[in-house]
């Protein structure tokens, strides 16, 4: 926007330290003016086809035409240069009355070390661009991922013993002749084995509706109360006398 | 596809059926992972997997399941992680759907492994637009519909949702007409 007033023309270098990867086509997509990362990468690109050189990532374009260019302003297209698959960013607009069109556009990168292993240094980006301060802050996030991601891989191993060792002693407790029983603290049976089962003669459904009390012989009841005092959790115990 | 899919259908499970159900479908799924992390790249077969099994588990039939993952991951997952992002696509429902094609083409740039789908807008008129969706995966078409439908929730502005053409009946891609009721 402006109040009225005409722009400030601006020269081919200017416009590179604005955009280092700016484009400039004719109306045969031939390169006209470029910006200076061009130059790290290829050499001078001028009068190269811009198919030769650069594929359009998104959006699809089958086949890349002035025409397809023109009706694809106003669009994100993420251009990738070809000999260092380096992707851009950015759009393209009619420039001035002779046809041409200025892809205005900056490199785009995910991860630090993209960049590190590429032809580009710091000065392939504008001072208005933030990418590679982002990248910095991305990098922090993805370490206090890994960090996370083998937390929860122990989590998961621990998760998986803690199974395996119910399981161990679940198989035990079925498999005893003793009777064992579990009670919460309100002595409500929470767990027992098929030797309770068939020491009771209740099913396991309904020995787990009921409390220690219901199964126990009231001149007993008192002592296994107090057996059970000291336990601050889950009491766990063999039956000594029940009600059968 | 990102864990943030799975982690979806998780959290759409969970909430409408119970973790007893989730884990019975997760257990059925045969998962190896406990845990979806966000942003990390799943194999799609996981989440193919997770929408038929659910289906089964839940009786109801995948487009189903895919319709409600749709309208759950606009009303629910989008604003819970991209809110502000979806905050910014548009103040209404037709300005969210025409910012759609540069929405995906950025979410692109964030997202490198997740191969996006792309969106295209034809036919605008007062009442109506056409909403192209192309897509390398197969099978989700009920998944945009979900999509359409929730935006029309969240933004409060009732539409007809008409597919036009579709990839099973020869076409390249899916075009739904939207019509503003």
């Amino acid at each position: 926007m402006s109040n009225g007033q005409s722009l400030p023309h601006l020269s081919p270098d200017q416009i590179s330290q604005l955009f280092p990867a700016y484009i400039i086509v004719d109306t045969n997509l031939k390169i006209v003016s470029h910006g200076a990362i061009y130059q790290n990468l290829f050499g001078s690109i001028i009068g190269k086809n811009f198919g030769e050189l650069f594929n359009v990532l998104r959006p699809k374009i089958e086949d890349v035409t002035y025409d397809e260019l023109i009706a694809h302003q106003g669009m994100l297209l993420i251009l990738q240069e070809k000999s260092h698959q380096i992707r851009i960013r950015g759009q393209f607009l009619s420039s001035g009355n002779n046809g041409n069109l200025i892809y205005c556009g900056s490199v785009w990168m995910n991860t630090i070390e993209e960049f590190e292993s590429s032809p580009l240094s710091i000065s392939s980006f504008a001072l208005h661009d933030p990418l590679i301060e982002m990248l910095q802050i991305l990098k922090g996030q993805e370490i206090i991922t890994e960090d996370i991601k083998s937390l929860l891989r122990r989590i998961s191993e621990q998760k998986e013993l803690i199974e395996a060792r119910g399981k161990k002693y679940r198989d035990l407790l079925e498999n005893l002749y003793d009777s064992v029983i579990s009670f919460d603290e309100e002595s409500n049976i929470i767990e027992c084995n098929k030797a309770l089962c068939t020491l009771t003669g209740y099913s396991e459904t309904e020995l787990l509706t009921m409390t220690g009390k219901d199964i126990t012989h009231p001149e007993d009841w008192e002592i296994a109360r107090e057996s059970t005092k000291n336990f601050n959790e889950t009491a766990i115990l063999p039956i000594f006398n029940c009600v059968v | 596809m990102y864990g943030i899919v799975n982690k979806a259908i998780q959290d759409l499970i969970t909430e409408g059926y119970g973790y007893e159900k989730w884990e019975a479908i997760r257990k059925r799924s045969e998962l190896e992972v406990e845990f979806f992390l966000l942003n990390e790249a799943y194999d799609d077969a996981i989440t193919y997997k997770l929408a038929i099994v659910s289906s089964e588990e839940l009786n109801l039939s995948t487009d189903e399941i895919l319709k409600s993952l749709g309208e759950w991951w606009v009303l629910r997952t989008s604003t819970q992680h991209f809110g502000s992002m979806m905050k910014a696509g548009g103040k209404n429902l037709r300005e969210f759907l025409i910012n759609l094609p540069n929405f995906h083409n950025r979410i692109s740039l964030m997202y490198p492994k997740l191969a996006p789908p792309e969106f295209k807008i034809s036919h605008l008129e007062a009442e109506c637009l056409h909403l192209h969706y192309f897509s390398g995966r197969q099978g989700l078409k009920e998944f945009v519909r979900g999509l359409i439908q929730g935006l029309s929730k969240s933004f409060n502005e009732p539409v007809s949702i008409t597919l036009l053409q579709t990839r099973e009946e020869g076409s390249d891609h899916e075009t739904f007409k939207i019509c503003w009721q």
